[in-house]
């Protein structure tokens, strides 16, 4: 593969779409290095699909640079087309066929020859643990086996970059996982993964590289800990045994943040750290607190989501009509 | 490969599918074959 940046997957610089009147990307810049997992955040109608969309050649950018797999996207999208693969949100798979025809048709589309296209065929069921459905249509397979079929699918051209849009929607938490270590095994080949997600624990396992998508903006990027420390949000709540016992303490810490009289309940900034949880033990201790339980809270990438993609309260009222996938 | 023997070889594969799905799934086949004979007698 010839690239003129061989560190970069794929970059982009001031990218912008509208339809119609509606801006939907507004002077997107990226760079993803080559041989990383990169997750796009973003509420429902940020523009994330558009996103993979444009960089997948399949609609054209209104303006701004593009670089995939080392190929301009306005110059030779065949070339890029060759060199990467999609699992979009609807699956490719062909209900009335079997596992087998699914992958040998992609095989065929690929141009890969008979011999080599069952080879890979057989290989990528094996390793989508598939064998012993293969030969059963794809009508009759739950929804994790059909997004792994559609996963190999993916693969049966061995793209250097892969687009996932939203790969583990309505899996189960065990699908869910298998498919990550999937995803990791095949970083761990060299291949580049542009994966959008509502999945914000998703992102947090697999991604090196976080941005949040708002409204056609970037409204952060980072690693997912840089994510994290960006907002606050740590604590400690404190399960006390009756409402005397929770005013006391309440005193006790003047900087508890909220007091929950109904579920007996105080939190507690905390940063979560060993020395300061024993600090705040020991405090408990001199002032004689009988606490029944602890919880400690650290932030999670829900919270920066939900700090960052935050909208004034009109907006928030036509966010929430829009219908749910 | 020329564009020819290309476009022959993907024309290939694509009626290989066509006929799997006409063969699986039949009901489809009568009803693409049965509603034009319908009109025709309807009308004709």
């Amino acid at each position: 593969m010839t690239s003129t940046e061989p560190h970069a997957a794929i970059t982009v610089a001031g990218l912008r779409k509208a339809f119609g009147t509606n801006l939907v990307l507004d002077g997107i810049d990226l760079h993803v290095p080559a041989g990383t997992v990169f997750a796009l955040l973003g509420p429902n109608g940020a523009g994330k699909t558009t996103m993979v969309q444009i960089l997948s050649t399949l609609i054209p950018a209104d303006a701004g640079e593009v670089r995939v797999a080392g190929h301009d996207l306005a110059q030779d999208p065949d070339a890029i087309r060759s060199a990467i693969g999609v699992t979009g949100q609807f699956s490719a798979v062909d209900n009335l066929l079997t596992g087998t025809e699914n992958l040998r048709l992609m095989a065929d589309l690929h141009h890969l020859g008979r011999t080599e296209g069952r080879r890979r065929a057989a290989e990528l069921l094996d390793q989508f643990d598939l064998a012993d459905v293969a030969s059963k249509p794809a009508s009759t397979y739950s929804g994790g086996m059909r997004r792994r079929l559609d996963l190999a699918m993916t693969l049966v051209g061995s793209p250097r970059v892969i687009f996932l849009d939203e790969p583990t929607a309505g899996l189960d938490p065990r699908s869910r996982r298998g498919l990550w270590q999937i995803i990791r095994d095949l970083v761990a080949g060299g291949v580049t993964i542009f994966l959008t997600t509502q999945y914000l624990e998703e992102a947090d396992q697999l991604a090196d590289q976080v941005a949040v998508l708002d409204q056609g903006r970037l409204v952060a990027e980072g690693t997912p800990t840089d994510l994290k420390r960006s907002v606050p949000g740590g604590h400690v709540s404190l399960q006390l045994a009756d409402a005397q016992a929770l005013r006391f303490a309440a005193a006790a810490l003047p900087d508890a943040t909220t007091v929950d009289e109904d579920a007996l309940i105080l939190t507690v900034p905390n940063d979560g750290s060993l020395d300061s949880l024993r600090a705040l033990i020991d405090h408990l201790d001199a002032h004689a607190i009988g606490v029944d339980g602890l919880g400690v809270h650290t932030p999670d990438l829900d919270e920066v989501f939900l700090a960052l993609t935050g909208r004034p309260p009109a907006d928030a009222r036509t966010a929430d009509m829009e219908p749910s996938r | 490969m020329s564009s020819l023997t290309l476009a022959l070889t993907d024309s290939t594969t694509m009626l290989r599918r066509n006929l799997k799905h006409m063969q699986r799934y039949p009901s489809l086949t009568v009803m693409l074959i049965g509603q034009p004979i319908v009109i025709l007698l309807l009308f004709v």
